[in-house]
């Protein structure tokens, strides 16, 4: 665990000083299909089914729940 | 003359009008000119992005369908506007119908079982199978929620939810903040949600480790959740985007599933002991998660790949890691397909059994032994608390219509359930979903 988090806070600190990028070149970054969560509704959907049927939930965002599911 | 105008990927407009003309009076006025009537234009458009803001409708149907088992067909009506610059308002409404048996918690034995079901009829199972309990239950929710940007860098967003069925309510509200920094190439997170849940049991709530047909007397019970989230985005280069949240979840309450039972075996032939063989479950009354996420972006000339991992651990026990990997490929007309597997494990609560026996036996766990219940703390035989294995494989088609100003996505995906000790039988399940956005 410890290792994935050094993983992550090294490319999040290459992110930072590397390869700052313009405005003007956030075109890729603004297309509809690299949006953080690109199809909310089937997100919303899987959610609900595996909070139904595995013992963890959550993680992407915050809430959630809100049945008594079988 | 210059007349620069530039729309940036987070909607913000910049202008600049500069104006070189040679120091001749007779330009001076068309110079003011052109200032005044580029500042009207300017000032006009957002008035008439307000009048004219249509609203985002978006349908869906989902069908999910185990082997043999729940049927579950939900639907979803959402209305999104926008009611100024950046400032939406959304509301959802959900129907759910719930169908079919449901797995009970009794394991699968060379002999019939019999046990008292819920509404209290006397229920015989078929020897070798697991035993189930059918029901039928009906769902409605409602979330509304308002995003609204407090400074140009600062957006929160709020909402509020209730949901009905007809053994449990659940009313919530969450707020979540999101603060831009670094050139806006990284985005902060910050968000709280709370829960409130009411169970009425089917038939009344069962004694916690009671006889499966003792009275059900027990009146309705309450639950409580609290959740907190903190976040990262980071825009990694051009084509990718790295997100890491960590969040923590507390419950307290009713945490135990009023309709599971746990089977108490005998150890010289794994039947069903003398006496009461069947007993309700019981889990603790408070549980604390914490949950580590990753999900990195990335773009390979237009087509995207997600890339996500969760770490989530709690104090049952409980450990679990999540892959998740899609892949969409760019068709005509900006159309899609997307690949999607999933993979999850988890490890079992300290307090699960698939079944408990009276005595030691080869091939039964010790942590399986009691030679008398009375030294239970909790129990539960619920196999979404077992060493649980998932696979989904799937694919998702989105075809885009009339200058995008309507999408359909139709997805199908095959979730596959195994227990890593091989106990319990596997649960195999079909999800289907259709969605249909438009602007009307």
């Amino acid at each position: 665990m410890k290792k994935i988090l050094y993983l992550v806070v090294m490319i999040l600190l290459s992110g930072c000083t590397i390869e700052p990028i313009k405005p003007w070149e956030r075109d890729i970054l603004a297309r509809d299909n690299m949006a953080l969560d690109a199809d909310p509704m089937l997100q919303l959907m899987d959610e609900q089914i595996y909070y139904s049927k595995e013992a963890a939930s959550g993680g992407k965002g915050i809430g959630g729940g809100g049945c008594g599911c079988n | 003359m210059q007349l620069k105008y530039n729309l940036d990927t987070a909607g913000d407009r910049t202008c600049t009008v500069q104006v070189r003309s040679p120091a001749v009076s007779r330009y001076k006025s068309i110079k003011q000119q052109l200032t005044v009537a580029t500042c009207s234009l300017l000032t006009a458009t957002p008035v008439l992005a307000i009048d004219v803001s249509p609203l985002d409708i978006t349908l869906s149907s989902m069908i999910y369908s185990e082997d043999g088992r729940v049927l579950v067909n939900e639907d979803v009506l959402e209305v999104n506007k926008e009611i100024d610059d950046d400032e939406f308002v959304t509301a959802r409404y959900i129907f759910d119908v719930m169908t079919g048996p449901s797995h009970n918690g009794l394991p699968k034995i060379d002999t019939p079982q019999i046990f008292t079901s819920p509404s209290g009829s006397v229920v015989t199972s078929k020897a070798s199978k697991e035993p189930t309990f059918s029901f039928r239950d009906t769902r409605h929710a409602l979330n509304l929620e308002w995003e609204k940007p407090i400074t140009r860098l600062l957006d929160t967003t709020n909402s509020v939810a209730v949901s009905a069925e007809y053994d449990y309510f659940s009313a919530g509200g969450s707020s979540s903040w999101s603060y831009d920094v670094n050139d806006r190439l990284t985005t902060l997170t910050a968000g709280i949600a709370a829960n409130y849940d009411l169970i009425t049991p089917v038939g009344g709530t069962p004694h916690e480790l009671g006889a499966s047909d003792s009275e059900r007397n027990l009146g309705d019970q309450k639950k409580g959740e609290l959740d907190m989230l903190i976040g990262v985005t980071q825009v990694i280069d051009r084509k990718t985007l790295l997100q890491v949240n960590y969040s923590i979840g507390y419950s307290k309450g009713y945490l135990t599933d009023p309709y599971k039972l746990v089977a108490y075996l005998d150890n010289t032939d794994l039947t069903p002991v003398t006496g009461d063989p069947y007993f309700h479950e019981k889990r603790p009354n408070s549980r604390l998660a914490h949950r580590f996420y990753f999900q990195l972006i990335r773009d390979f000339n237009d087509d995207v790949l997600r890339a996500a991992y969760r770490y989530f651990v709690d104090d049952w026990q409980i450990q679990s890691h999540t892959y998740e990997l899609k892949y969409s490929f760019v068709l005509f007309n900006e159309n899609e397909l997307q690949f999607h597997y999933r993979y999850y494990t988890q490890s079992a609560a300290s307090f699960y059994h698939y079944f408990l026996v009276n005595g030691a036996r080869a091939g039964v766990d010790s942590n399986d032994v009691v030679s008398d219940l009375a030294q239970l703390d909790y129990a539960s035989a619920d196999h979404r608390l077992g060493h649980l294995k998932s696979e989904t494989i799937g694919i998702k088609y989105s075809q885009q219509f009339v200058s995008k100003q309507s999408k359909l996505d139709l997805r199908l995906d095959r979730m596959m359930q195994e227990d890593q000790k091989g106990k319990f039988s596997d649960l195999k399940a079909w999800i289907a979903q259709v969605v249909f956005k438009f602007i009307y």
